[in-house]
């Protein structure tokens, strides 16, 4: 890990030369879970400056772990995450001020929405309490909830508004319409719409492709073996159930 | 100083739930002797034998037996407790909440050793207070308040179980066997030393990621370590009946004992502190 501490300082000086710093670098990692199961071998990719990227890929090829290494939730057995010039696996307070995930299992505690709010505020710089209201307005949710007496679905948009109201830079959602019904998804759709802007980079791991194909501005398809296909999605609707499975298909 | 309040105000509103618990089983660990004590009082009401809360009072006062078990019992919630603030972690959602949460990670980790230190022992001592407080007023109820002088004179119920007053007993006979070499402080930092194993011990077993084993374990590892080192400093030496060390070994070993555990402490918290900030989210897939 110490060589690579090297090659990221080397990496960021050679990318303010030229101009050019993909925000997200993901370099060569190694993970697992089991030391002779690994998630990932020598991956690498790269998330460049803003915009909504889907992440996809078949079940179990870690889509969730490579959130979490961004995250610095987990730390590559080898290998180099780079967030702005951060490693996230230190979680530096700077790191930490500007990333917001959203994860598929959260907890939200048993108090009110307001207290909740009030807890976590203080941490958050850029905390929008009218974003999360705005947020909130598009899941038809009031700011007088009690987190305790919500279902899953409902817990789920609070956490997301929160998210969206936190304002980092980095956004990251792991299957963020799971437990979502019809309308609440389109519901979704509009509150990221309403919360993001050019500066923000949201990328949204799913399966569920539909409920998100209207957003993205880029998606990437991932394998164990790396990055299958990475291609911005322009003006013209794109079909990424078909993308998915001719992509996946020729590997 | 604003950081370290943000940060608990954040901790214990998240965790109310688990904390409110842990405050419920010190309370009750606690109480055992004064429950003990109040029964006494129904039944010295009931069959009017006002004389068994006394023989309970003097029986707690003169019977080391007893004192050590309850002492035991207090003991043994006040350590499970303890394993309970490391519940906080104890699956992935909540592990996730605090390594995200944009918080320094030694401020976090401080918050915690003076929550698990600080903390309890002071609640601890209000617990007592409070306790002895209900003794009085429940004698007074039950017996008037003529009896309070007898229980005032022939057993302080505050002093029962009171840490303090346990250390300066304590103290005081180390002192007369060392011939005044050892001063109490030391006593004080020992036995900080054994909530500080008592930490790392719950600590490191459950940042194994078998949290609720790891309680499991880490309580009967600090159980241990409590009552090694309640033998020792009651003074229940019996290792040396066939030896009188003089006053002034007695303060070399005191000065040597306690240097070695401070020694311990501090490598039980930089230890702790290496765990707790290489901690992952999980070390398996479904924990």
């Amino acid at each position: 890990m110490k060589k690579f501490a090297y090659i990221h300082k080397l990496i960021y000086f050679c990318s303010v030369l030229l101009n050019y710093y993909a925000m997200i670098h993901v370099q060569d990692i190694t993970f697992g879970y089991r030391k002779n199961q690994k998630v990932w071998e020598n991956f690498s990719i790269e998330f460049k400056d803003g915009g909504i990227y889907g992440l996809l890929g078949k079940n179990g090829v870690g889509k969730s772990t490579l959130l979490y290494l961004i995250s610095g939730l987990l730390r590559p057995a080898e290998g180099m995450v780079d967030v702005d010039g951060h490693m996230p696996h230190k979680r530096e307070v700077a790191f930490l001020q500007d990333i917001f995930i959203v994860p598929e299992e959260f907890a939200l505690p048993n108090v009110s929405l307001r207290q909740y709010v009030a807890a976590i505020r203080p941490f958050y710089p850029n905390f929008s309490v009218e974003t999360l209201h705005m947020v909130l307005g598009e899941f038809g949710m009031g700011a007088e909830q009690h987190l305790g007496q919500l279902s899953m679905g409902q817990k789920k948009k609070v956490y997301v508004a929160v998210a969206l109201a936190s304002n980092t830079r980095y956004l990251l959602m792991d299957e963020p319409t799971n437990g979502l019904d019809i309308l609440s998804k389109k519901q979704f759709r509009r509150a990221v719409v309403a919360g993001m802007n050019p500066q923000k980079t949201l990328i949204v791991s799913t399966h569920n492709v539909h409920d998100v194909e209207n957003l993205l501005d880029h998606v990437v398809i991932v394998s164990n073996k790396g990055v299958l296909l990475e291609q911005a999605i322009g003006a013209d609707s794109v079909d990424l159930e078909n993308l998915f499975v001719e992509t996946v298909g020729r590997e | 100083m604003k950081k370290i309040i943000d940060f608990a105000r954040w901790d214990l509103a998240i965790h109310r739930n688990t904390y409110t618990r842990f405050l419920w089983m010190l309370a009750l660990g606690a109480a055992v002797p004064t429950i003990i004590y109040l029964i006494s009082l129904v039944y010295a009401s009931f069959w009017g034998n006002a004389e068994m809360p006394m023989l309970i009072c003097k029986f707690e006062r003169t019977n080391r037996e007893a004192a050590r078990a309850t002492q035991f019992i207090i003991g043994l919630v006040q350590l499970f407790s303890i394993g309970q603030m490391c519940y906080t972690l104890k699956d992935r959602a909540n592990r996730l909440s605090e390594f995200m949460l944009p918080a320094s990670q030694k401020m976090k980790f401080l918050w915690r050793v003076l929550l698990v230190t600080v903390g309890v022992f002071l609640l601890g001592q209000v617990l007592v207070v409070l306790l002895g407080l209900i003794r009085y007023l429940f004698t007074a109820m039950f017996l008037g308040f003529d009896s309070l002088s007898t229980v005032f004179y022939d057993y302080d119920g505050v002093s029962f179980s009171c840490f303090w007053s346990d250390i300066a007993k304590v103290n005081s006979g180390i002192s007369r066997q060392t011939g005044g070499l050892v001063p109490s402080v030391y006593i004080v930092l020992v036995m900080m030393m054994v909530w500080g194993v008592a930490f790392l011990s719950v600590y490191a077993l459950a940042s194994a990621y078998k949290f609720s084993r790891g309680v499991l374990y880490g309580t009967l590892v600090h159980c241990a370590v409590f009552f090694a080192m309640v033998f020792l400093l009651s003074g229940n030496f019996t290792i040396f009946e066939s030896y009188e060390p003089s006053p002034r070994d007695w303060g070399w070993f005191m000065y040597g004992f306690t240097f070695v555990h401070l020694l311990i402490l501090t490598g039980c918290w930089w230890g702790a502190w290496r765990l707790y900030r290489n901690a992952q989210l999980t070390g398996r897939r479904n924990p």
